[in-house]
């Protein structure tokens, strides 16, 4: 499906269809897998039972399924999908490939604001993401002066600052976990990203708000296409530059925000996958915001499932996964220039 | 009715010191027009207010008889193209689908191309010789290449009126000579109307049909080639000994640099020291 890069044709419809259908197709897979394996293996059949409510099943099989594994798997796929929507976003609005909520500092902006609500007791269901949304914004905008040099925006110092922000902001996580008395391992599983916390009520919240985000950015495509070729050229055909710069850093923190509140810092999946994307199926945001949603999801729900099976019944936070494969893959990025 | 009317404009990127003061020029419909001057007079500041990426401080800009900040974006990029110095590339996409963007302000919505789009595509990039790189992505590109498929892009945009900031700036002799008189073509016989940023006085002088000069922000004259480029302005306005005379064939004018008595010799004094 993929064209090799010397070869590939412009965009069509029908590859955005063709190449979503098979996506959606290796999801229902994956969820399907990720269903099924964990501490007590369910065979496929039990799955589907449990998924259209058959009496006949046990009633700890269908709670392994639909109270465990279903919104925790649900999550793997909102987290991993919203990530990498907001990686396509902020690298081609910032003209950056390194550009990823996690490098840039968001995501610990966004624990900042969760922990704040938690700590000062105002994190109900709802305030916790709207408090974590602050927070990832708060850093979007700071990083985002902090490169701004002579009216321009400074590949470099934008990935330094990024890091900069992002270490004091960890110092603060630390300094609130201390002096709220939180557990210390409690707030180290929040920095490093899990995902076993999950329950259906945060899929309620999470779920519209990222789709809601990825979907306002994938009919803002055409506009990101031009954007990525510069900022002036973007601007003279006719796109309002500021306002799809604002709408960005906007739904981009609202999708780190509203993630990071119910998995934490999972780094590197918003650098990876988009990089992944843009190589096989080229740089077209028509199909590379589609496409990065569902192989975000796949990835991460693989990522998860290695995480709670490969040293059973230990769970690795899931963002040591993600960390293992996107730190040497931004190291190969940043060494290529 | 001048085709656009810049009126009284001032812009500072500082607000404190002025690089464009109180312009006042009308470019007329189909005509081929050069901005010359040295670096930093203000001329590529100049052409970023025509095509509203820059807003200036003070003054109107009217397009086709209407202010342009009334006019939506869309339209005047269907009215304008630009052709950008140098822009870096980071993402593949490939020469063609950088062309086709130049049909985006005529699509909705996800903006798939038409049939339209690709013949209009197809068509500008042959006037341009890229065709043959057209599945290349734009980063394998040479400069002069990437250049070249940026006028194609420019053209499919189907404009009234061309901007472009010193479209030769990558381009060798062959090319720089091949863009010009497609430019000039397109010009006569299409009514394209062409303001280009030149820092080649033959060739502007060659190709023009009149010539706006800028000194530090101000114009400094506008005229026919031989009306401007006079050894005279061009002493005062690049601080350069020339000769100007007729070329023995083409008939237009001819520049040619004298170096003078003193040029370089205080450098070479300091580099001695």
């Amino acid at each position: 499906m993929p064209f090799p890069p010397s070869a590939r044709q412009p965009l069509t419809r029908v590859r955005v269809a063709r190449v979503t259908t098979a996506l959606v197709l290796a999801l229902g897979c994956t969820l399907g897998v990720a269903l099924s394996v964990g501490s007590v293996s369910i065979p496929f059949n039990e799955i589907v039972r449990a998924l259209v409510g058959d009496p006949g099943l046990s009633s700890s099989t269908k709670a392994i399924i639909l109270d465990i594994r279903l919104p925790r798997v649900l999550l793997a796929i909102i987290v991993g999908g919203g990530l990498s929507v907001a990686g396509v976003a902020f690298q081609a609005i910032l003209r950056n490939p390194l550009a990823e909520p996690y490098i840039l500092g968001i995501s610990s902006g966004g624990t900042v604001g969760a922990m704040l609500a938690i700590g000062l007791a105002f994190g109900g269901l709802f305030m916790l993401p709207v408090s974590s949304f602050l927070g990832a914004l708060i850093v979007t905008i700071l990083v985002y002066r902090l490169a701004h040099r002579h009216g321009r925006l400074d590949s470099t110092a934008l990935l330094l600052s990024g890091i900069m922000v992002g270490a004091f902001v960890n110092a603060i996580i630390l300094l609130f976990a201390a002096l709220f008395n939180q557990e210390m391992r409690h707030t180290l599983l929040w920095l490093l990203g899990n995902l076993s916390t999950a329950n259906l009520s945060q899929v309620v919240v999470v779920l519209p708000v990222v789709l809601m985000s990825a979907g306002i950015l994938f009919f803002l495509a055409p506009q990101f296409n031009l954007i990525a070729t510069g900022d002036e050229t973007a601007e003279q055909l006719g796109v309002d530059v500021a306002r799809l710069r604002r709408l960005s850093y906007l739904l981009g923190s609202l999708m780190t925000g509203a993630v990071v509140s119910v998995s934490g810092v999972i780094g590197f999946v918003g650098l990876i996958i988009p990089h992944i994307c843009r190589l096989t199926l080229g740089p077209d945001h028509r199909l590379l915001f589609p496409a990065s949603f569902l192989f975000g999801g796949i990835f991460l729900l693989w990522a998860d499932v290695i995480s709670r099976t490969v040293i059973a019944p230990t769970e690795i936070p899931v963002g040591v996964i993600t960390a293992a494969i996107g730190a040497p893959l931004f190291v190969y990025l940043l060494r290529r220039g | 009715m001048p085709i656009l009317s810049l009126q009284n404009i001032s812009f500072s990127y500082d607000d404190k010191t002025p690089t464009l003061r109180r312009i006042d020029i009308d470019v007329r419909s189909g005509e081929f027009l050069s901005i010359v001057g040295p670096n930093g007079s203000g001329k590529s500041t100049l052409l970023k207010c025509a095509s509203r990426v820059l807003r200036p401080q003070e003054g109107v800009i009217m397009l086709d008889g209407s202010a342009i900040d009334r006019i939506a974006r869309p339209d005047i990029a269907r009215k304008i193209g630009v052709v950008p110095q140098e822009a870096v590339m980071l993402f593949p996409f490939t020469a063609l689908e950088i062309v086709l963007m130049g049909r985006s302000p005529y699509r909705q919505g996800l903006g798939f191309e038409t049939e339209k789009d690709f013949e209009v595509a197809d068509a500008m990039m042959s006037l341009t010789d890229v065709q043959h790189l057209k599945h290349k992505p734009i980063t394998a590109l040479s400069g002069g290449e990437r250049q070249r498929v940026y006028i194609a892009r420019a053209l499919a945009q189907r404009p009234k009126i061309l901007l472009l900031d010193e479209p030769n700036a990558h381009l060798d002799i062959a090319h720089q000579v091949e863009i010009f008189t497609i430019l000039k073509r397109l010009n006569e016989s299409e009514g394209l109307t062409v303001v280009s940023v030149s820092h080649d006085l033959n060739l502007a002088a060659m190709f023009s049909d009149r010539i706006a000069m800028f000194q530090r922000g101000s114009l400094y004259a506008v005229g026919t080639p031989q009306e401007v480029l006079t050894a005279d302005s061009i002493q005062e306005v690049f601080e350069t000994d020339v000769l100007v005379d007729e070329h023995p064939q083409s008939l237009s004018l001819r520049i040619t640099l004298i170096p003078s008595a003193t040029t370089g010799k205080h450098h070479a004094a300091l580099y001695s020291h």
